[in-house]
């Protein structure tokens, strides 16, 4: 595949996911492509997608919406016929503000309890 | 007396790491780090535990058991699950193998017949999803150990906790036995490898 060729094929793939906006509970709401190629002999092309916050109490995102987003994404890239091997990031779109600290405090107990038992 | 590496206790530290049952706040970045590496670490060690299973039903000494564990790699796992996730996006017919899909047996081993001809991905979604678990966790956790400028929210790490953790139990539970099988035989036959003392 040629460059020019290659590079529409992975804005095609972007903006297909990106029309795609819901898998599961998780909305897709950026998408950043770059190509990794810290391996010279196997490039990878990092999909990097800023997406809505996990809702559940769990405070992750649903191990089955990320595996299908991710297989989409393998999906997508075959269908082009994009020759490189995917991964898939995951960013929330809210910053963290709660409180480092105290939170080191719970840490430690956690890990004196997990010591303890 | 030996202390084994316990994909469990991993599973553990993990979770304490990335702040479940904690509380409000959240723990450092560096934590989340930590968190995502033993839970690679747990699925690694649970797929090598798995892999010595087959080659080695019964009871074997424990170190013997060890020493084999050490014959298996990181990227010749990784290459296996690249191989398996490859096939995985084939999931019309193909009435030859498809050209980005490796000639090494995983198209047959992975594929099953189609009535009106041709074959398609036959993974299920057990091995589908440990391989895909694998690659990405490997991924994440070389991040999270070299790269300084990534940035690793509770999210990120809780997520890749509960992914190593669904991963395990699904190489406990045996599910699609003869795939699952198949897949660890591939990553014996590709990991194994005798080093010169």
């Amino acid at each position: 595949m040629e460059s020019k060729e290659l590079t529409e094929a992975i804005g095609r793939a972007g903006t297909e996911l990106l029309g795609r906006k819901h898998f599961g509970s998780i909305e897709i709401r950026q998408v950043r492509v770059y190509v990794d190629a810290a391996r010279e002999d196997e490039p990878t092309l990092r999909f990097e997608l800023i997406v809505s916050s996990p809702s559940g109490s769990q405070g992750a995102w649903s191990t089955d919406d990320v595996f299908n987003l991710r297989s989409a994404v393998w999906t997508l890239l075959a269908d082009e016929g994009i020759p490189l091997t995917p991964t898939v990031d995951l960013l929330p779109d809210t910053p963290e503000t709660e409180d480092a600290e105290s939170a080191n405090d719970d840490l430690a107990r956690a890990l004196d309890a997990d010591d303890r038992a | 007396m030996s202390d084994p590496i316990r994909p469990d206790a991993l599973l553990r530290q993990a979770r304490v790491l990335a702040g479940f049952g904690a509380g409000r706040g959240r723990p450092r970045t560096i934590d989340h780090r930590r968190a995502v590496s033993a839970a690679y670490y747990a699925l690694y060690h649970r797929l090598i535990d798995a892999c010595l299973d087959l080659m080695f039903p019964g009871t074997m000494p424990e170190a013997a058991r060890h020493a084999a564990a050490r014959w298996f790699d990181h990227a010749d796992i990784a290459d296996v699950c690249k191989w398996v996730l490859t096939v995985a996006t084939y999931t019309q017919p193909q009435q030859r193998r498809p050209p980005q899909v490796k000639d090494n047996g995983v198209w047959e081993l992975f594929s099953r017949t189609v009535a009106g001809g041709g074959r398609r991905s036959g993974v299920p979604l057990s091995v589908h999803f440990t391989a895909d678990a694998f690659n990405t966790l490997q991924q994440a956790r070389h991040t999270a150990d070299y790269d300084h400028s990534a940035s690793f929210p509770k999210a990120v790490a809780r997520t890749h906790v509960l992914t190593a953790a669904r991963a395990v139990k699904l190489i406990d539970q045996g599910q699609d036995g003869m795939y699952m099988r198949r897949f660890l035989a591939m990553n014996v036959a590709r990991s194994s490898r005798l080093k010169r003392g």
